[in-house]
């Protein structure tokens, strides 16, 4: 039901202000998918995501600069610059141990953003890099807002079948054995090194095509927007909307981009409410907001307890 | 009876008027997309202080002829809240769901672009006073089809400010410096404004014979001694605080207490500010204004603008003056409106903008735009007098007539 | 051939020796103990044989092929399978879920694990150990005999030739640790061999065909439990530890 009012949204002709919101939220919560899988699943926290999402973009805006590679061919790019490199920058954790992987993420995402800044013409620096606008495809024309907003709605929708497919199969499974109990995992046969690289590597996916959807929405891109804060905001969605359950990110991603709009917040009593709203799901709601939200639908219709 | 029949004929005849009248006044709807809150909000606050000023004043003295008809502005203003998606968001509503012919803004250079996609391609104006546009603003974009066509420049070029700024101050300390300044440390901001600006302020330091070492900080820091430290072991003549005012104002005491330098420069900090927090040192330091200043204003023009400006209800922050860079065109859009005879030719309307001169509160020459939308105008430099908060000499330098070498204009 | 050969085992953490050069066979299909007071060397034992540690000197044989020093999941493919001391289980799955995952990774595992066991879904494994009853239940709130059997049944799920018990019947009750003993007696007539560890000398002469001593590190003592029980070296080194 909620994928009805995702594809019914426009047609509420709520008005293009809302209608752009909710294309920034929802490339958002793709972003958030992946951080959902890793953190979520494999339990595995991290504060760089928003480099990952960064290097999609940047991808994106720089072959299509230097190469002509347009959105729809630089999909594939930017999902695999943005995996590799999630890849790699958790391989020093393997070694060192995983509570030494938040912090690698937060200081890979910090030396990103300088590399960004300082890497002069082929990185736009500072002023960043322009991109021109989504490609017609079978006819559709991108330049219209509506249609941004489906495509944006059917890369979420994927985002969210693959997110059900893993938690329900086997892989997902073994994720959460890891995330329970490591040394027992091993003891079972699970190869930990692969599977959290590999976890490591989807989480990077999922960043990947966020950036290159955010790259092409926003037309502009620079690296104010992959550093340390944003991701910061975006562990804190995730905390609030809730890791476990499939519908978590999206509530985060609503929740943070919605919440200073509804009620007219400005940026730093938004900081406050999320703040309260993080202590909140820390003492009462470990499960986020979605946990909390699926308890009640329970305790209302009982009858549907298996 | 007679009474009756009087008054329903005089409420009769008032109704038609005022029916009248009504048809008569179109609205004439205008954005304003800025910061209100959020880290930007010192800067993006003058901006929506400019905007309430000039539409009152345009509106009180009688709207904008347009064809035979009357025009009120109305004003939407959109708070960005410093994020880009919110200024997507508001640019998306001012073009897409309320309509207007125009918008104003934004304080930051990644938001105007961003911006500039939107109403580039709904044939909506702009007028962004961002000088770090002039890297994008070339033949191809401002030809008609490109995504610039609408957009203009409302802050000199860069190398422009830069020359007229560098200029004023090195005029200004030289004679209070035991010999001529031959090592000037800039120190900036480093994100995308702050590093386009110094690039540009070092090519014209360098031009005038400074040797120039370039510190840049993380926008965010608010503790400068180890940098300050750092600068002060160059032994420099002069350390220019560049880029963003509010941490300028942070850095310069810190730099006083560490005694830093034999001579400082404030760009983006009006002698207003200066005066208002008390600031005091016994060395030399020079101010600049984007473009002039409240505090020691040059001209009654600009004293009488700055007076309407605070009586209107604007804050007293450090960029009151960056509101210059938007409020004399208002008055230039509406008389290119009345050119034009519609509101509803955009191409039109550009091509009347770039045709005409106007003149304004900013610059005593009337301004124009070049071919590449942006204006020119001079930069008024203040040197404060040692040992007081309160008093000031300014110089009003005028733009260098090209780029320096090594500077690629825009 | 034996299943499992440990020739000149030595590991030792900082200054400490916990292995001082163990020599120990151990075959399949058969029950085999090891004992020794607090601190001999057991666990480490174990824990070097299944890749939690890389040994400082020795090796480590399995089925004839060298495994020392090779990844704990690794050997666990290859068909060793082992316990743990402290009840372990994915505290915060279902016990079904549990067993899910080590059935899953358990039919992956080669075919050179020369595996005597064949189950045919997660659900025949719970009810082998007899916790079918809970298999909804979460890990993390079972009781701790419970969770001696998940544990148990966890390794089962690896198809095992050869299982390390670690103190398997600590903490449990009587009945329990029958249970328990019954369930290894099945296991051996499967033809898994059995090794475990426990301070329970009457649980452990009962059950085990050979007992291993350890002591400081070093093997003391080997044989049949009759014999080894009576060694007045083992004796000695037992003194004041209740049977």
């Amino acid at each position: 039901m909620i994928l009805a009012f995702l594809i019914a949204f426009p047609l509420l002709n709520l008005g293009y202000r809302f209608l752009s919101l909710a294309i920034t939220t929802g490339v958002t919560a793709i972003a958030l998918y992946g951080l959902g899988i890793q953190f979520g699943q494999a339990g595995i926290m991290s504060v760089g995501h928003a480099a990952f999402v960064g290097i999609g973009a940047y991808t994106a805006a720089i072959v299509a600069g230097m190469f002509g590679i347009g959105f729809w061919l630089a999909i594939p790019l930017s999902i695999v610059m943005s995996a590799l490199c999630a890849g790699m920058v958790g391989l020093p954790s393997l070694r060192v141990g995983g509570q030494h992987y938040i912090i690698i993420t937060f200081c890979f995402c910090a030396l990103l953003q300088i590399i960004l800044t300082n890497g002069g013409t082929f990185t736009g620096a500072a002023t960043g890099l322009d991109v021109g606008s989504i490609d017609h495809l079978f006819g559709i024309n991108f330049d219209q807002l509506r249609n941004i907003y489906y495509l944006v709605t059917l890369v979420l929708i994927i985002c969210l079948v693959t997110t059900y497919l893993i938690i329900n199969s086997p892989y997902g499974r073994t994720l959460r054995a890891i995330r329970e109990n490591e040394m027992l995992a091993r003891a079972i046969g699970i190869n930990i090194g692969l599977h959290k690289i590999g976890v490591f590597m989807v989480s990077g996916a999922f960043a990947g095509m966020a950036g290159i959807l955010q790259a092409y929405y926003l037309r502009h891109i620079s690296p104010i927007l992959y550093g340390p804060f944003p991701s910061l905001y975006l562990a804190l969605m995730i905390m609030l909307g809730g890791s476990r359950l499939i519908y978590g990110p999206l509530i985060g991603a609503v929740i943070v981009s919605f919440l200073p709009e509804i009620m007219r917040l400005d940026p730093i009593d938004s900081r406050i409410a999320y703040g309260i709203g993080l202590l909140i799901v820390v003492l009462l709601l470990p499960g986020g907001v979605s946990a909390g939200l699926l308890d009640i639908y329970r305790r209302l219709r009982p009858r549907s307890l298996k | 009876m007679i009474k009756l029949i009087a008054v329903c004929a005089v409420s009769a005849f008032t109704g038609v008027m005022i029916q009248k009248s009504r048809a008569q006044d179109q609205e004439l709807k205008i954005g304003v997309v800025a910061a209100e809150s959020g880290s930007f909000v010192s800067a993006g606050n003058t901006i929506v202080a400019a905007a309430r000023l000039a539409s009152q004043q345009i509106n009180d003295s009688g709207g904008i002829n347009v064809g035979g008809k009357t025009y009120k502005i109305k004003l939407y203003i959109r708070d960005n809240r410093t994020d880009v998606n919110v200024t997507i968001a508001a640019a998306r509503e001012l073009v897409n769901d309320i309509g207007v012919t125009a918008i104003w803004g934004t304080e930051t250079h990644d938001f105007s672009v961003s911006m500039a996609k939107i109403t580039g391609s709904a044939k909506v104006l702009q007028f962004s006073g961002n000088s770090s546009l002039g890297a994008v603003l070339d033949d191809k974009s401002v030809a008609p089809g490109g995504w610039l066509h609408y957009t203009f420049q409302t802050e000199p070029q860069e190398w422009q400010r830069s020359g007229s700024t560098a200029e004023g101050v090195l005029t200004l300390l030289t004679p209070l410096l035991p010999h001529p300044p031959q090592h000037s440390v800039v120190f900036v901001g480093n994100d995308a404004t702050g590093q386009y600006l110094s690039s540009h302020y070092v090519k014209a330091l360098e031009a005038r014979g400074q040797k120039v070492d370039l510190v840049k900080y993380p926008p965010d820091t608010t503790d400068f001694s180890p940098l300050l430290t750092r600068i002060k072991g160059l032994n420099p003549d002069i350390v220019h605080f560049w880029y963003n005012g509010d941490s300028t104002l942070t850095a310069f005491p810190q730099a006083l207490k560490l005694d830093v330098a034999p001579s400082y420069f404030l760009f983006g900090v009006d002698p207003g500010i200066y005066q208002q927090r008390q600031l005091k040192s016994d060395k030399p330091v020079t101010l600049s204004c984007v473009p002039v200043c409240w505090g020691a204003s040059p001209s009654p023009v600009v004293q009488e603008y700055f007076k309407k400006y605070f009586d209107l209800g604007a804050s007293k922050g450090p960029q009151s003056s960056v509101s210059l860079l938007y409020y004399d065109y208002f008055f230039m859009y509406a008389k290119a409106l009345e050119k034009v005879g519609s509101i509803d030719k955009p191409d039109q309307i550009v091509d009347a903008l770039l045709s005409m001169s106007y003149q304004g509160v900013v610059s005593p020459v009337p301004l124009t735009f070049n071919v590449h939308h942006q204006v020119t105008f001079a930069t008024q430099v203040s040197l404060v007098k040692p040992g007081t908060s309160d008093q000031f000499v300014s110089t009003i330098q005028q733009p260098p007539p090209s780029p320096p070498p090594g500077d690629p204009g825009g | 051939m034996p299943a499992l050969e440990v020739i000149g085992l030595q590991k030792e953490f900082g200054g400490v020796t916990a292995l001082a050069g163990v020599d120990i066979s151990i075959e399949t299909g058969k029950i085999a103990g090891i004992v020794g007071p607090n601190g001999s060397g057991k666990t480490t034992l174990f824990n070097v044989v299944a890749g939690v540690y890389k040994p400082t000197g020795g090796r480590v044989l399995w089925h004839g092929k060298d495994i020392t020093g090779k990844p704990t999941y690794e050997i666990n493919r290859r068909g060793l399978a082992r316990t743990f001391q402290q009840a372990m289980s994915f505290s915060g799955l279902s016990v079904r879920e549990n067993v899910q995952i080590s059935y899953e990774h358990g039919r992956s595992h080669s075919a050179t694990s020369q595996r005597k066991i064949n189950w045919s879904s997660p659900d025949e494994i719970l009810s082998f150990v007899g916790l079918d009853r809970v298999a909804n239940e979460l890990a993390g709130s079972m009781p701790f005999g419970n969770l001696r059997l998940l544990g148990l049944a966890l390794a089962l799920s690896t198809n095992p030739s050869l299982l390390l018990l670690d103190e398997p019947a600590a903490g449990l009750s009587e009945n329990e640790s029958e249970v328990l003993t019954n369930l290894i007696l099945r296991l051996a007539e499967m033809e898994i061999g059995v090794c475990l560890i426990d301070h329970d000398m009457f649980f452990m002469g009962a059950l085990c065909e050979r007992l291993i001593v350890l002591n400081f590190g070093t093997k003391i003592a080997e044989g049949p439990p009759s014999i080894v029980l009576n060694d007045p070296s083992v004796v000695e080194v037992y003194l004041g530890i209740e049977k």
